[in-house]
């Protein structure tokens, strides 16, 4: 049981962003993917969740054996697959508590309505592990939030939606150490056998916080390198000058 | 018109009578909307003309509909006749026909009647039904009253104009709350409604009022509300446009006193199909008073709006705050949009704004929606609802604004579906 993704491209427009990306994320491990500005970490963790600005030109992914790529938007988070936003967008008049519970309705068989008491018991239960006000119940869904308190909405949404498999996208962006630490408390809380995580990111501090199995470096469109968590350590020592090696091999 | 029956005049007092033969030979000399008329830029003027209106008063109720709002006082009329009082009247409310009401305290009513209305394009039209009109519903709010009063008025007849009214004086300190609601009988039925709507509000007293216009989608409604604050007084209007064909609001606000302040509120959803034209008056009368406008549109398929509006500020209404905001989201490339805001300040220290933005709905919006696993029509509603959310809790009002969400998730559904 695993995400897997192989030999993918994609382009945006008239330019090919992903060039080749192979990966296979098993249940219950947590991989990591680092790499400089522009190396296409972020497109590929839009273009599993289904965003419309791109195109897949070659390859596929399959979650459990199942084509994510023939999938809907909200047919992909039905199935399991949840992407923590690196700049999740604001909605504005639809309460973050609607929102939740509109998205947890959509995942009951027609004609099943949610247990209002049930669920926000468990959302506020969430809430204080990732240390949310209970206002931000009836906020607007990211409206005037500061870039923390988005990313704490992230990982609420994420903790409440109970997917098969987590991407993050720079998560740990525009955090300060407080924030990362409650951040990584919520995602630590979800480590499980029954789940697999991709972590985007740029720095390795977030890896102190989110122990990651695998490591992987990713650089014009490709994956070019993977090893264990000690490669991010070796990275944030060398950082990426070893690409341009790579590169002229 | 089989289920519209003719019905006996309704009496009223000679001075009542007397203004409306006033007012048809104002209606004599007056012309109806034409292409030039700067009132009616945008606008579909031709809807405008009623010149072979067949005026019905009456007829046998058929599909009254359900209270809106629980344990309300509900003031049933079939096409401007009242047939259903259901509730007990609350203390310190004055509620009925406005012939009865006339009756009993006409000296009174005919000194704070305001004069004609129609001034944002449509005079003949309130000449006509000042003429025409056999009444509809006073209604005096004395003290605090807690019930929300219900007005339905229930239109009925293929081809019918009727002409429904309603007078609201909340008297000094009065607080109070009233909806109001038109409807068919038929869903059929091309109707035509022409509304008046006059509203007081002496000192310090507070009023809600929302209006709710929920006819097919055959029907044309047309709605002249006049509105006049006195020192202090406080009064929240607001409008949910979801039905008929066609629509207008002429909406006057006068603050004449102190203090008074004034919010104009309104949420239309026109869809394929339907023309919603919506023409503002804010009128400043006296320093330290204040008004705020805010409408929002969300418009489906060709659906079409026009609004108009202007803040007007008079001599010596220094120290004004004035505010006017129209916001249309697009829910399709097909849909227009028309908007004309307007400032007139002629007194000092005065602050307003006005302003009118249009979008189409976020694409951004719509996938992050969808990525938590919404459906993109469920998404599309969830945007739109929250659009207009900003304006219903501006009512702050729970009974209120749970009805004003019901009309809209109801539209929102029906254009879904």
């Amino acid at each position: 049981m695993s995400l897997v993704i192989e030999n993918l491209h994609a382009k945006i427009e008239d330019t090919e962003i992903l060039k080749g990306v192979s990966l296979e994320i098993p249940k219950g491990e947590v991989h990591a993917i680092m790499g400089p500005n522009g190396s296409g970490k972020s497109t590929l963790s839009k273009i599993l969740a289904g965003h419309e600005d791109y195109e897949v030109t070659a390859g596929t992914a399959t979650m459990d054996g199942e084509d994510l790529l023939e999938m809907e938007v909200d047919e992909r988070s039905r199935a399991g697959l949840f992407l923590a936003f690196q700049y999740p967008s604001e909605v504005p008049g639809v309460s973050n508590a609607n929102f939740l519970r509109a998205a947890r309705q959509a995942r009951l068989p027609k004609g099943e309505e949610i247990d209002a008491v049930k669920f926000y018991h468990e959302m506020y239960e969430k809430m204080d592990v990732l240390e949310m006000d209970r206002k931000f119940t009836a906020r607007a869904v990211n409206e005037g939030f500061s870039g923390g308190e988005k990313k704490r909405n992230e990982i609420l949404q994420m903790m409440m939606l109970d997917p098969k498999y987590c991407l993050l996208d720079e998560t740990d962006s525009g955090l300060d150490i407080d924030a990362l630490k409650v951040v990584a408390k919520g995602v630590n809380a979800m480590r499980s056998p029954d789940r697999g995580f991709l972590l985007i990111t740029h720095y390795q501090r977030l890896l102190d916080y989110i122990q990651p199995d695998h490591v992987h470096v990713m650089a014009d469109g490709k994956i070019v390198r993977s090893g264990g968590k000690e490669l991010a350590l070796e990275l944030e020592e060398q950082g990426y000058e070893f690409l341009k090696e790579v590169a002229a091999a | 018109m089989s289920a519209v029956l003719e019905q006996e005049k309704v009496k009223f007092p000679d001075w009542y009578e007397k203004r409306r033969s006033e007012a048809q030979a104002e209606f004599d000399k007056l012309d109806w909307p034409t292409r030039k008329d700067e009132n009616w830029r945008f606008g579909s003027y031709k809807e405008g003309y009623l010149g072979d209106a067949q005026i019905v008063h009456g007829g046998e109720p058929m599909n009254l509909p359900a209270p809106a709002i629980k344990d309300s006082v509900r003031f049933i009329f079939f096409n401007n006749e009242l047939v259903k009082t259901e509730g007990e009247v609350p203390e310190g409310v004055i509620a009925g026909p406005m012939s009865e009401v006339f009756e009993k305290a006409g000296d009174c009513i005919a000194k704070i009647l305001p004069p004609l209305q129609g001034r944002l394009g449509s005079p003949k039209l309130a000449a006509m039904h000042r003429a025409k009109s056999e009444g509809g519903m006073a209604i005096s709010i004395n003290g605090a009253v807690d019930k929300v009063i219900e007005v339905v008025h229930v239109v009925a007849g293929e081809g019918a104009t009727v002409l429904p009214q309603i007078l609201l004086v909340a008297m000094e300190g009065a607080k109070g709350r009233v909806v109001e609601r038109f409807v068919n009988a038929d869903a059929e039925e091309a109707v035509t409604v022409v509304s008046v709507s006059d509203l007081i509000a002496f000192g310090q007293s507070e009023l809600r009022y929302l209006v709710s216009q929920e006819l097919n989608q055959k029907s044309r409604f047309i709605r002249l509300a006049d509105s006049k604050l006195e020192k202090s007084a406080k009064v929240k209007a607001g409008s949910i446009l979801t039905g008929a064909r066609w629509a207008r609001e002429e909406t006057y606000s006068t603050v004449d006193g102190e203090e008074g302040s004034s919010e104009i509120l309104s949420v239309a959803i026109p869809a394929s199909g339907q023309e919603y034209d919506q023409r503002t008056f804010q009128h400043h009368g006296a320093a330290h008073t204040g008004s705020d406008l805010l409408f929002k549109n969300t418009l489906f398929g060709n659906g079409k709006t026009v609004f108009s509006g202007l803040i007007f500020v008079d001599e010596g209404a220094h120290y004004t705050d004035a505010y006017q905001t129209c916001r249309n989201l697009f829910m399709s490339d097909e849909a227009e949009a028309n908007s004309m805001p307007g400032l007139e300040i002629n007194a000092d220290q005065v602050k307003c704004s006005h302003g009118s933005t249009s979008a189409r709905v976020s694409d951004e919006e719509i996938y992050y929606l969808c990525s938590r696993g919404i459906d993109p029509n469920s998404a599309r509603r969830m945007v739109a609802q929250g659009f207009s959310a900003e304006v219903v809790e501006k009512l702050e009002d729970e009974e209120l604004e749970e009805f004003a969400f019901g009309r809209i998730d109801a539209k929102f559904e029906e254009v879904s579906s």
